[in-house]
């Protein structure tokens, strides 16, 4: 039947799909899990990178925390989080939160940072206060940036908690883990399958989330959209795509 | 400035083809002394290279030390493939000769090539094993009178509310019972499926790690009621775990047991292993096991001061 | 619970780090280090040399793009830990496991710099270089590859830190560079390995951006001229 038509029975067995330890159980985990941490880093690294974009303070720190925070090792992030906070949800929760935060932090800023200063004075010269200016003028124009930004946190999110299997968390890393642990290459193969694919979605469903908010002027043709990925250094520290 | 400019990629292309050049002298991992001169017993032939592998847990860590600090001392060119994984990882890189040496344990190795076979005497899982192993090209050397077996246990307070002392008894117990310890666990014979068929109880599995600090938080916080331990635990008592009898004999025999590959051992070799499997003991063990786990001294460290405390090295 | 051992007495269970623990394994951190570094080495430059081919040809014939981009894409998400497990049946326990997986994860970026780079280079500067007699081979060497340089600099940099980063997941199937260091702290429950491995594994990121930056600049001198360049 071959390694293929046994990941195929994994997938279709419906023992498989119920219990604490089933892929449905492993499957809703895993989203929540990942919903959960990049929202919350969201509402943290959003506001942050905002005002520091739009007061351009701490320049240095804001383009390159999400450098150094690629930097860190995500397996260290966990092992750290379970030093930390112990066992279970929290810690796989917490270290998420905190490897999700760098990538927005940096792209809100640079959005916002990118945005054109005469548009911004203009605005001010009309009798705009300062929140209006960054919520009416900066932060549509940065919405591509700072959605590029959340886009990379998800995807970073749902691979990740794939890994937190390893200190003693569910999601579909279990799967991984496990299989690997008891010699079970189908079961550590559909784990692969499924992340992977939730990875996917979540790529795409963010994206399709950025075009909807993106103001309909700035949706730029791809030509120019692959252009802006160019330029030195904003794409080692963007990653816009 | 163009020269400049040569010069300058020159020198990084030069830094980077001396990376690259480490790389070519670059082993696997650590080695042991690496030598392979055989002067002491003045034969022309260089000993073989042993790969000497280990499973992830700290005290198997440390036995692969010690067994390679003997052998690395006598001339052979020991290299180590440490932390590997569970026994189903690692096997398969025994037995298609990526290893050559592991320091197994007789019983919980035999179930797992036979997992019909029951928990049988030392000698009889020993003399099975040697039937299983001879045409596989894998030889098993003397085992040691030191055992670390698997073991389940609860806290102490656990037990005296429920009035536990055997694993018998926890069918007395009414709350619904979860077992931590390594993913592997779930599915051995040696562990949750033995805990099932031998004393019909139904348990779930919470997977953790091998008897690490994820599986002693787990049941200090409640997460589990039972824990899958290690015989020779330095810090059982101290932290308070009661360990239950295995009346009904579900458990193997825990001796440890070196096996390696039949083209990898001679003689001289297979002295020196036994008589360091000799100088154990199960008492030495847990004094062992206490300088790694609790005092986070170096496993190859405390391995090598036991070895020159006996003399072996 | 007495403590008996020598630098457990002197430190204490919960300390961040044990500095005489530091002093003593000078040579286990530096051997990590090197396997760090070998592992990472090889993984980028093997995946400099498939990227750049595959890259040329993904942008020359767009029809390739998304079959390129769609396989090195699907690697990307596959969860890297599951990716070397798979591979470990394949390729065994060794070091060609960890490189193959490290090599498929740099792909992607790299390829998708090297046709941002070849992308941006401007229209008429390749009608110039026609004009000058070049051929297209002469072109894409003298030319568009040298224009698209600081892209690819920029997508070696971003493969570089990820793969220091995934080397550390190695340790789980027995490689691991520093990743050793920190799968000991998550087994022993020792939390000096844990720090020195994350710290030294994020210094190592750090070295080889600062280093690539500085290749870069050497590599490009026609950008220092231009305001604001990186």
């Amino acid at each position: 039947m071959g390694f293929l038509g046994d990941v195929f029975t994994w997938f279709t067995t419906a023992a498989n799909w119920r219990g604490n330890g089933g892929i449905a159980h492993r499957l809703g985990e895993h989203i929540g899990m990942s919903a959960a941490a990049t929202l919350t880093a969201f509402a943290i690294a959003l506001p942050l990178g905002l005002i520091l974009g739009h007061t351009g303070k701490a320049a240095l720190l804001a383009v390159n925390v999400s450098n150094v925070g690629r930097a860190i090792p995500s397996f260290a992030i966990l092992v750290f989080g379970s030093q930390l906070f112990g066992i279970g949800a929290k810690p796989a929760y917490l270290a998420l939160v905190a490897l999700a935060i760098p990538p927005i932090v940096t792209n809100a800023y640079t959005g916002i940072r990118q945005v054109d200063r005469d548009a911004v004075e203009a605005a001010r010269g009309m009798g705009m206060g300062e929140a209006r200016v960054l919520f009416r003028v900066e932060l549509p124009v940065a919405v591509p940036l700072v959605m590029a930004g959340v886009r990379t946190a998800g995807v970073q999110v749902v691979a990740t908690a794939g890994l937190a299997a390893v200190v003693a968390w569910g999601g579909l890393g279990r799967f991984i883990i496990d299989g690997l642990a008891q010699g079970d290459r189908v079961q550590l193969f559909g784990g692969a399958v499924l992340i992977a694919v939730l990875s996917i979605l979540t790529e795409l469903g963010l994206g399709l989330l950025q075009r909807v908010l993106t103001p309909a002027g700035l949706r730029l043709r791809p030509q120019a959209q692959r252009r802006v990925s160019v330029l030195p250094g904003a794409a080692a520290a963007l990653e816009v795509s | 400035m163009r020269a400049t400019r040569r010069g300058a990629v020159g020198a990084i292309l030069l830094a980077l083809a001396v990376v690259a050049a480490a790389c070519g002298s670059g082993d696997d991992s650590d080695s042991g002394s690496g030598d392979n001169s055989s002067g002491t017993t003045g034969t022309t032939e260089a000993k073989p290279a042993i790969v000497i592998g280990s499973a992830a847990f700290s005290e198997n860590e440390m036995l692969a030390n010690m067994y390679g600090a003997v052998l690395a001392d006598a001339g052979y060119a020991v290299t180590y493939k440490l932390k590997l994984g569970a026994r189903e990882v690692i096997q398969p890189a025994l037995e298609d000769g990526q290893i050559d040496f592991l320091p197994e344990y007789a019983g919980n190795y035999l179930s797992y090539l036979d997992k019909t076979v029951g928990s049988l005497s030392v000698e009889e899982t020993v003399t099975r094993l040697r039937a299983i192993l001879k045409p596989k090209k894998i030889s098993v050397l003397d085992p040691s009178d030191a055992t670390d077996a698997d073991a389940i246990a609860v806290t102490k307070d656990f037990a005296t509310e429920n009035n536990l002392k055997t694993i018998s008894d926890l069918k007395k117990v009414t709350t619904p019972l979860t077992l931590g310890g390594p993913s592997e666990c779930e599915t051995r014979v040696t562990c949750k499926l033995g805990l099932e068929q031998v004393y019909g109880l139904k348990i779930g599995f919470k997977p953790l790690d091998a008897d690490g600090p994820l599986t002693r938080a787990a049941l200090d916080k409640g997460d589990i009621q039972l824990a899958r331990v290690f015989t020779a635990d330095a810090d059982l008592k101290t932290k308070g775990y009661v360990v239950l009898e295995d009346d009904l004999h579900f458990q193997q025999a825990g001796n440890i047991t070196p096996v390696i590959r039949t083209d990898k051992l001679d003689d001289e070799a297979e002295a020196l292993i036994n008589k360091v499997s000799a100088a154990l003991t199960t008492d030495k063990l847990i004094d062992l096991n206490k300088s790694v786990q609790v005092d986070k001294e170096d496993p190859k460290a405390a391995a090598e001061a036991f070895l020159k405390a006996e003399g072996l090295l | 619970m007495g403590t008996s051992g020598p630098l457990l007495g002197a430190n204490g269970p919960d300390s961040w780090i044990w500095w005489d623990w530091v002093g003593r394994h000078g040579d286990a951190l530096y051997t990590a280090g090197r396997e760090h570094v070998i592992l990472t080495f090889w993984a980028v430059a093997v995946g400099l040399a498939i990227a750049l081919p595959l890259g040329v040809a993904a942008w020359k014939w767009r029809r390739l793009q998304p079959l390129v981009l769609g396989v090195t894409g699907a690697i990307y998400t596959v969860p890297s830990i599951a990716l070397f497990a798979l591979l470990v049946p394949v390729t065994g326990l060794g070091r060609t496991t960890a490189e193959l997986g490290l090599v498929g994860y740099t792909l992607l970026i790299l390829i998708r710099n090297v046709v941002a780079g070849l992308d941006g280079v401007p229209e008429d500067v390749r009608e110039a270089a026609r004009g000058m007699g070049l051929t297209p081979t002469g072109t894409l060497v003298r030319v568009e590859l040298p224009l698209a340089l600081p892209a690819i600099v920029a997508g070696v940099r971003i493969a570089t830190v990820t793969v220091i980063g995934l080397v550390t997941v190695t340790a789980l199937i027995g490689q691991g560079g520093f990743g050793q260091l920190i799968y000991d702290g998550l087994l022993r429950d020792f939390r000096t390995p844990l720090v020195l491995g994350t710290v030294l594994s994020v210094a190592l990121a750090a070295a080889a951006d600062v280093g690539l930056v500085l290749l870069e600049r050497v590599l490009t001198p026609w950008s220092r001229s231009r305001a604001g360049a990186s």
